[in-house]
C-alpha cells in the first residue's frame, strides 16, 4: 500500500495524497466527530500540516499512517476545544448529505444502507474502540503505536480492540439471516 | 508472524491484519474470522462515508493554490546557500595572523625601554666635560656677574628635574639601572663642576 515511490513533483504528490487518502481521512474524522463540516476542515488541515513536513515523513514510507495520526490529533484538539470527549451520540450521523450528483437509485440505496449499518456499528462502539479499530484499519499501525497515539498503556489499546471486535462480531451475526 | 508478541496482541494482530489470512482452524478462528469481517466492513463503510460528499477536485485545487503556488515563490530563493562556517574560520584565521604580525612589528619597534634612550639622554652630559675643569675654576670674573649666576641656577634646576624624573623611571624599570647609574654619576660630576664654576 505504502511502497516507496519515485520522486514526484509537488503537484503530483499532492494529487496522489488527495486521490489515495482523502476519503479515508475524511471518513476517519467523520466517524469520530460526526460532522461533515468539521471533517472537511480536519481533512484540509491534515494535508496542510503534512505538506510542511512532507520530506521527513515521506522517507518513512507510511503516508496513510502518518496522515491518520495527524487527523487523530486534530480531532482530539477539536473535541478538547469544545470541552467534550469523543463519545458523541448526536443524531448527525444519519443526517449526512448525499454525494453531489449521485442520482443512481441503486447506488443511493446501497449508500444509505451502508450508512445505516455504519451508524449502528459506530453507536455500539465506544470512542476508544472506534479510534483503535479505525487507526488499525486505515493506518495499519501496530498496537504499540496506537497506544502511543492514544496515550494509554498497550494493554488498554488491546482491550479496546478486543471488545470492539466482539461488539462488531455480535453486530454482524445479528444482522445476518 | 509476530511470535514474540503476547498472546492477546498476536491474536488481535491476526484478526485485524489487512492481508488475506492463510489458514484458520477451530471455533476461535471462526469467531476471529467473524470479527475480522465485521472490522473490514466497518472500515470500508467508514471510507465510503468519507468519500460521500467529498469533492476531491475542489479540495485538490484549494490545496494546490494554498500550498504549492505561494510557497514555491517563497522557497525559490534558497538555492544559493553559503557555508558561513568556513567563512568564519577564514576570517578568524586572518585576524589571528594580522594580530600576530602587529605584535611582532611592535616588539621590534619598541626596544627595551631605558636601554636605547640612555645614550641619548646621556649625550648632553659629556658636553660640559669638554671644557676643562681648571679653566672654569680659573675664571672668577664670570662668577661675579649676577645674570650669569641666574642662568646657572636655572640650569641646575633643570638638571635636578631631569635627575628626579630619571630616578622615578629607574624605580619603575629595572632594565635601565645600569645606564641610569652611569648617567647619575655623570650628572653628579656635572653638578659638582657647575657648583665649582659658580663659586
Amino acid at each position: 500500500m505504502d511502497t516507496p515511490n519515485p520522486p514526484l513533483s509537488p503537484d503530483e504528490l499532492l494529487a496522489s495524497w488527495v486521490r489515495e487518502h482523502s476519503a479515508a481521512i475524511r471518513g476517519y474524522a467523520l466517524a469520530l466527530v460526526r460532522r461533515a463540516d468539521v471533517a472537511d476542515d480536519v481533512l484540509q488541515e491534515v494535508f496542510r500540516r503534512a505538506w510542511q513536513v512532507r520530506d521527513s515523513f515521506r522517507r518513512q514510507g507510511q503516508d496513510r499512517a502518518f496522515l491518520i495520526r495527524i487527523a487523530d490529533h486534530l480531532v482530539c484538539d477539536w473535541a478538547r476545544r469544545l470541552g467534550r470527549e469523543l463519545n458523541l451520540d448526536d443524531a448527525g450521523w444519519q443526517a449526512q448529505e448525499p454525494a453531489a450528483g449521485e442520482s443512481d437509485p441503486v447506488t443511493l440505496a446501497q449508500g444509505r444502507e451502508a450508512e445505516r449499518d455504519l451508524a449502528v456499528a459506530l453507536d455500539q462502539l465506544s470512542p476508544g474502540q472506534r479510534r483503535v479499530l479505525l487507526m488499525r484499519y486505515f493506518g495499519g499501525l501496530e498496537f504499540a503505536e496506537i497506544a502511543e497515539q492514544l496515550g494509554c498503556p498497550l494493554n488498554t489499546a488491546l482491550s479496546h480492540c478486543r471488545r470492539g471486535l466482539q461488539t462488531l462480531r455480535r453486530l454482524l451475526v445479528s444482522h445476518q439471516p | 508472524m509476530n511470535d514474540h508478541l503476547p498472546t492477546d496482541q498476536r491474536e488481535l494482530e491476526h484478526a485485524t491484519s489487512r492481508k488475506p489470512r492463510s489458514s484458520s482452524s477451530g471455533a476461535n478462528s471462526l469467531n476471529e474470522l467473524a470479527a475480522r469481517q465485521a472490522w473490514l466492513k466497518l472500515g470500508a463503510a467508514v471510507e465510503a462515508s468519507g468519500q460521500n460528499g467529498l469533492d476531491q477536485q475542489a479540495l485538490l485545487a484549494s490545496l494546490q493554490a494554498e500550498l504549492i503556488k505561494q510557497p514555491e515563490q517563497t522557497t525559490a530563493p534558497d538555492a544559493p546557500q553559503v557555508d558561513w562556517s568556513w567563512a568564519a574560520v577564514v576570517i578568524a584565521a586572518s585576524i589571528l595572523i594580522v594580530a600576530t604580525a602587529i605584535g611582532v612589528i611592535s616588539q621590534q619597534r619598541d626596544p627595551l625601554p631605558g636601554v636605547a634612550p640612555a645614550p641619548q639622554v646621556a649625550q648632553p652630559a659629556p658636553q660640559p666635560q669638554r671644557q676643562p675643569a681648571p679653566e672654569v675654576s680659573e675664571s672668577p670674573a664670570i662668577v661675579s656677574t649676577t645674570p650669569e649666576a641666574n642662568s646657572w641656577t636655572d640650569l641646575d634646576d633643570a638638571i635636578n628635574t631631569t635627575y628626579t624624573a630619571l630616578q622615578e623611571l629607574s624605580t619603575q624599570q629595572s632594565g635601565v639601572d645600569r645606564s641610569l647609574t652611569d648617567f647619575d654619576t655623570q650628572l653628579k660630576q656635572l653638578s659638582a663642576d657647575i657648583a665649582g664654576e659658580s663659586l
